[in-house]
């Protein structure tokens, strides 16, 4: 498989542990209850690594469930989705990486840009008591639960062949409170 | 993992949500902000959402429960109570923006001080105090075990099982198929899981939760123990009723707890039985009942189960090595004069008094013709097959 990671300072050190996957979009999108089971899945298969087993287990399911309805939002149908987890020293991180619908690719860089400036507390409410999503909709709230709620930081990197790859990183220190 | 259910339990007015909450259509969304409302409206003065047995959930399934407390706020017809746990990690973090919604949105976390004594019980310096008194008990129990009817390829289960060492000399003398220890102490189920792989056994899994919520299936263990727990909590029915509840028709529900009414020494009879009054009344204090054993049996026939049989397991410094017993005393003298001391504030002289019995009784274990006992109530019973 063909290396689609960006290289940014993090990723130039080895991972304590790598899982990579890769999947159809379409699997995900005809059957949404594929990213719970897979977010079930890594989160089982990682936490045993924590002093603080089902705690890890439990946050690492939240967050990667609401990164994998994300990307299932964003991509391409028939496209394939890139997973890549892996542990540091300081955390853990989940990379997805994938190829997104051409109306959506603009507004989801320059979301990820404003939450990365500030999840404002008012436009997390809003979002969690409007009566009915925007046409535009790919988990916005999703991202911004896990950046209120868990100290997760969200950045995301344009790669080549249009695809876009999205990276959250939770610290040790959510995963063993 | 089975997607959620919601219950309402009208006695309490609390909806009970338990599985995963994650919502992926408007419809689901629209679906369960019916349920919720339609019970709102039949209701008047509070209402409890409980997610202890909500594992997970997804930020539609919050965005859901956003819109029945924005729907309650403009209702104004009842105050709401948010019940999380500390068990299900989410709950603790993402919940608490459901009061910034409304104001009348009252959150708790269950499982934070749920009983009086959980800073001592569940801090690992309480680890070395269980690991001596398995050192003594175990040689006994085994048998009392064995006689409740633990066998080789059952199903076991031993919930708030400390630092795992029994359910691994369980794993160990009995072959069960599969034996799980539950516990709420972080520190006890890290000990334990290392303590597994010390041992090398494969066959048993520790995971942390709360007694009186387990996050196990009805009907999945054909023997369940809980073994000198009962007495901390304040509500052990609560306890027992999960017990039950996760044991097989016709499976073995099996419980101990100590009684410091057969707690006996010689010499310095009066001493020693003084220090263990004295030491009961202060853990009544703290939320502890130190003399339940006798309390048992009644409770096991209340909660209806069947061919009920007790033991006791009275250790005594004729069967133990007298020098484990001795240190198992200690640490009591410790956990009750100092730690239990310190925690109600008990002045000096109360502390002295305390202190001589303990050590009355260390004279009498250290001493070749003293003689005292540990006195433990075993109790089991049969879940009814229908």
């Amino acid at each position: 498989m063909q290396s689609l990671r960006p290289q940014p300072q993090s990723s130039r050190m080895s991972p304590l542990f790598a899982l990579k996957l890769t999947f159809p979009a379409q699997d995900f999108q005809t059957n949404w209850t594929q990213c719970s089971l897979l977010a079930n899945y890594m989160a089982e298969y990682t936490a045993y690594q924590f002093t603080q087993q089902e705690r890890a287990e439990n946050i690492i399911s939240t967050v990667a469930n609401e990164l994998l309805e994300t990307a299932v939002h964003l991509a391409t149908p028939h496209s394939d989705l890139t997973l890549h987890l892996e542990q540091h020293a300081a955390g853990l991180q989940l990379e997805v990486s994938l190829l997104p619908q051409p109306d959506l690719a603009t507004a989801y860089t320059a979301f990820l840009q404003d939450l990365a400036d500030d999840v404002g507390e008012q436009a997390y409410m809003q979002w969690l008591t409007a009566v009915t999503i925007p046409p535009h909709y790919f988990n916005q709230l999703g991202l911004m639960m896990i950046a209120h709620d868990f100290s997760v930081r969200i950045t995301s990197v344009s790669l080549a062949s249009e695809r876009i790859c999205t990276r959250l990183f939770i610290p040790n220190e959510e995963l063993q409170a | 993992m089975t997607p959620y259910t919601l219950h309402y339990d009208p006695l309490d007015q609390q909806i009970n949500f338990e599985g995963a909450l994650r919502l992926i259509t408007e419809e689901e969304t629209a679906r369960l902000l019916r349920e919720l409302t339609a019970i709102h409206d039949r209701i008047e003065g509070v209402l409890r959402l409980n997610f202890q047995r909500l594992r997970y959930i997804n930020a539609a399934g919050v965005r859901a429960l956003s819109l029945f407390i924005d729907y309650a706020r403009r209702q104004n017809a009842l105050a709401i109570q948010v019940i999380a746990s500390s068990v299900v990690a989410w709950s603790e973090r993402v919940l608490p923006v459901l009061q910034a919604i409304w104001d009348r949105v009252e959150f708790s976390v269950y499982d934070k001080n749920f009983y009086k004594s959980q800073g001592i019980i569940e801090d690992d310096g309480f680890i070395p105090l269980l690991r001596n008194q398995t050192r003594i008990l175990w040689p006994l129990e085994q048998e009392v075990l064995r006689r409740h009817g633990l066998k080789s390829g059952q199903r076991v289960a031993d919930i708030c099982c400390g630092c795992g060492d029994v359910p691994l000399l369980i794993s160990r003398e009995f072959a069960p198929s599969f034996i799980l220890g539950v516990d709420h102490s972080e520190a006890a189920v890290a000990y334990a899981r290392h303590l597994q792989s010390e041992f090398n056994i494969d066959n048993a899994e520790f995971q942390r939760g709360d007694a009186t919520t387990l996050m196990i299936n009805d009907n999945s263990f054909d023997f369940v123990s809980c073994r000198l727990s009962l007495q901390i909590f304040s509500q052990p029915e609560l306890i027992l009723k999960e017990l039950i509840r996760i044991t097989k028709p016709g499976g073995q529900v099996y419980v101990t707890c100590e009684d410091y009414d057969l707690i006996v020494g010689y010499p310095e009879s009066a001493l020693i039985h003084e220090t263990y009054e004295r030491a009961a009344v202060y853990g009544d204090q703290m939320g502890m009942d130190l003399r339940s054993g006798k309390k048992l049996y009644s409770m096991l026939a209340q909660a209806r189960l069947e061919a009920i049989q007790t033991d006791h397991i009275m250790l005594d410094t004729s069967r133990a090595d007298r020098e484990a017993f001795a240190q198992v005393i200690e640490s009591w003298r410790d956990f009750s004069v100092y730690t239990i001391g310190d925690d109600l504030g008990l002045d000096e002289a109360d502390q002295a008094t305390l202190l001589s019995g303990y050590e009355a009784q260390l004279r009498a274990i250290r001493s070749a013709n003293g003689f005292t006992t540990w006195g433990i109530v075993a109790c089991s019973g049969q879940k009814p097959r229908q």
